[in-house]
């Protein structure tokens, strides 16, 4: 028994030890880790999103690798996948939260799930930069929560005035996505086409995932609106345009900047030619030079050219590491770091007003040959 | 208007009516909810892709391929996963959640094989619809209606007409019954599955000319299948017409009159309704207690 004990007991110590020593380990590595977390879908019918982030991220990381090698060691990336779906969004902040204890997150990529887990963030004071949801409540989310890209309060009524003043429309239908992005479009365009004189003679939500809309099509066409405006993703739009050629609706079509995707133009050969569509603006005037450098970079990466959202995400972790570079990983001085940020990316400049919101634009677009051609 | 409301509730009916006989066939014979429908249904749709992208085969050649896939998928999930468990006395809910494994396991292959994104087997441009009666509808929806139709009677002919339809339907009534009769059920329960997956792998195809396809697309129709089926009568292939016929004008109203939100709520509320005041549906036979 007594030499059975020894060895046991040699065991146990050996085994104290190097399970110590592991946790002292973990504990340094921890200590020196700046984490930052990532609400995206990477999966399910928004994985796209999430491949537009981690693309436009890899550009960003190669360029705090070579400018900054000793943050690029010590910044940790924890990515959690919220499948375009409001409950798992919250479900990925609370294991951020909760579990990898970060202070700072980026995303999360749509509005609803931005919408979603905003209310938590003055709660536990965690901050919140959305790259590219574009909801116009966000605005009023609360005073953790910032984004890098302009609000639907701008894109609706800019493509209301397009509508009553260029295409000199009085009567519009509404079909939209029944979701925080389609309905807040929705809403920042009637109360801006009312103000011009419009009148909205229809307004039909969808749900996500909808693939049939002969039927709400044929309620459209029955009305004679002048114009139908589509607030959508791209593929829920992608079969609405689709269905309108087929049923032989003659009439514009106006979409937002969950259109403007190429996967659109190949889901719409034939059928999507004159839509206009918004997208975000970057790439011209002051900043044309920072744009450049990205595109080209992202090129010579992918093989492809990057497009609005790979650029926004690609911003938004370079404004989050330039200011955690600045300050030690405290909530409060990375809040005031923030405040005072002034970053000028391939999107232009990053500067948040008192409400977490950027001076950004968006631009219209009309789809000529196939192709995105800008029209303003 | 009412001529394009009408061609649009017989779109929705053939592709109810294909989904719903399909898993009729397999339901009578297995009597559990073979979920994993949804993915062979769907596994049409992508065998197609795969063949015309990755072999670079014409779409007329690759679509006998896909069908004969989704077939074999369908075969291999009986022959692999249900038979066993059945062999194990297995109840009816075990079965269920192997089922629902199965689908989820086999759902998650196609998106991280095929990528969550919508993919297209179109090869070409959206056109303007044909002119029917002043509705508008495409070549390819014209083919959705003739296929399920023809499919349709096919099927109706070979259940009642052909030996293995014949011993289909004595399983179906009665396994241990047929099994004393010298009816094989293994084997009448895989032929089950082989024509009720080549079925479902048609009605991905057709879904997918139409309004392209994403991994997901399987269990909404699935379900809009079984509702078809349940409220025509398990069993019935008069029922499991009419019962896609009264969804699909009912949706298709539904969005007319109300809302599009409220087409899978309609189609539920259809199914309730059934289910309280005639649980056996339009054409099903009534449960007995006992029989001698």
């Amino acid at each position: 028994m007594i030499p059975n004990n020894r060895i046991i007991k040699k065991i146990l110590k050996c085994f104290i030890s190097q399970t110590l020593s592991v946790l002292m380990l973990i504990g340094c590595s921890n200590q020196e880790k700046i984490k930052v977390g990532v609400i995206s879908p990477f999966s399910g019918d928004g994985a796209i999103y999430g491949q537009h982030l981690k693309n436009g991220f890899t550009i960003a990381l190669d360029k705090i690798k070579s400018e900054n090698p000793e943050f690029a060691v010590k910044l940790e990336i924890i990515y959690e996948d919220d499948k375009l779906d409001s409950k798992e969004a919250v479900n990925a902040y609370n294991k951020l939260v909760n579990a990898d204890k970060v202070k700072i997150i980026i995303g999360a990529f749509t509005s609803n799930t931005t919408l979603a887990i905003a209310p938590f963030t003055s709660r536990d004071k965690v901050l919140l930069i959305t790259p590219t949801a574009t909801n116009y409540r966000i605005k009023d989310a609360g005073d953790y929560v910032y984004r890098i890209c302009p609000s639907d309060a701008l894109q609706g009524s800019q493509l209301a005035e397009y509508a009553v003043n260029t295409l000199k429309a009085k009567k519009v239908s509404i079909l939209f996505m029944n979701t925080d992005y389609g309905v807040g479009l929705t809403e920042t365009f009637r109360k801006k086409f009312i103000e011009l004189g419009g009148e909205i003679i229809s307004s039909d939500g969808f749900p996500q995932n909808e693939t049939q809309f002969q039927t709400l099509l044929i309620k459209i066409k029955k009305l004679n609106p002048d114009i139908i405006f589509i607030p959508s993703n791209w593929k829920e739009a992608a079969n609405a345009v689709n269905q309108a050629k087929q049923l032989n609706i003659k009439k514009q079509i106006l979409c937002t900047d969950g259109t403007f995707e190429k996967d659109f133009l190949e889901l719409t050969k034939g059928s999507s030619e004159g839509v206009i569509i918004t997208s975000f603006a970057w790439g011209e005037g002051p900043y044309k030079k920072q744009a450049d450098e990205f595109k080209e970079k992202f090129k010579s990466k992918f093989g492809t050219d990057p497009g609005g959202y790979a650029a926004l995400c690609y911003d938004a972790l370079l404004v989050v590491s330039n200011v955690l570079m600045k300050t030690n990983y405290d909530v409060a001085k990375i809040q005031e770091a923030l405040d005072s940020v002034e970053f000028v990316g391939a999107t232009g400049l990053t500067k948040f007003n008192k409400f977490g919101e950027v001076n950004k634009t968006f631009k219209l677009f009309k789809v000529i040959n196939n192709n995105f051609v800008p029209i303003n | 208007m009412t001529s394009q409301l009408l061609i649009n509730s017989l779109i929705a009916f053939s592709t109810f009516l294909l989904i719903a006989v399909s898993f009729s066939l397999i339901y009578q014979s297995v009597k559990f909810f073979h979920f994993a429908h949804a993915v062979v249904f769907t596994s049409g749709a992508y065998f197609t892709f795969l063949f015309i992208q990755l072999f670079d085969l014409s779409l007329y050649l690759s679509l006998p391929l896909a069908i004969i896939c989704a077939c074999l998928l369908g075969c291999l999930i009986e022959w692999l996963v249900y038979r066993p468990l059945r062999k194990k006395n297995s109840s009816s809910l075990i079965l269920l959640l192997a089922s629902l494994g199965i689908y989820i396991v086999l759902q998650n292959v196609i998106s991280m094989v095929f990528g969550d994104d919508t993919k297209s087997i179109r090869t070409w441009p959206v056109v303007e619809g044909l002119n029917v009666f002043g509705a508008r509808i495409t070549p390819v929806q014209i083919i959705i209606i003739i296929t399920s139709i023809v499919l349709l009677i096919l099927v109706a002919y070979f259940l009642h007409l052909s030996k293995t339809g014949k011993a289909m339907r004595a399983v179906a009534n009665d396994p241990e019954l047929a099994n004393i009769s010298g009816i094989n059920s293994d084997k009448v329960i895989l032929i089950s599955f082989a024509i009720g997956s080549a079925l479902a792998g048609i009605a991905g195809i057709l879904v997918s000319l139409d309004v392209d396809m994403t991994p997901t697309m399987g269990m909404n129709a699935l379900m809009m299948g079984v509702v078809a089926m349940i409220v025509g009568g398990v069993g019935s292939i008069r029922g499991i017409v009419l019962g896609s016929l009264l969804l699909a004008l009912a949706q298709n109203l539904g969005v007319w009159y109300i809302s599009s939100q409220w087409q899978d709520a309609i189609a539920f509320a259809i199914l309730l309704i059934f289910l309280l005041f005639k649980p056996e549906g339009f054409f099903g036979k009534k449960l007995r207690k006992a029989e001698v």
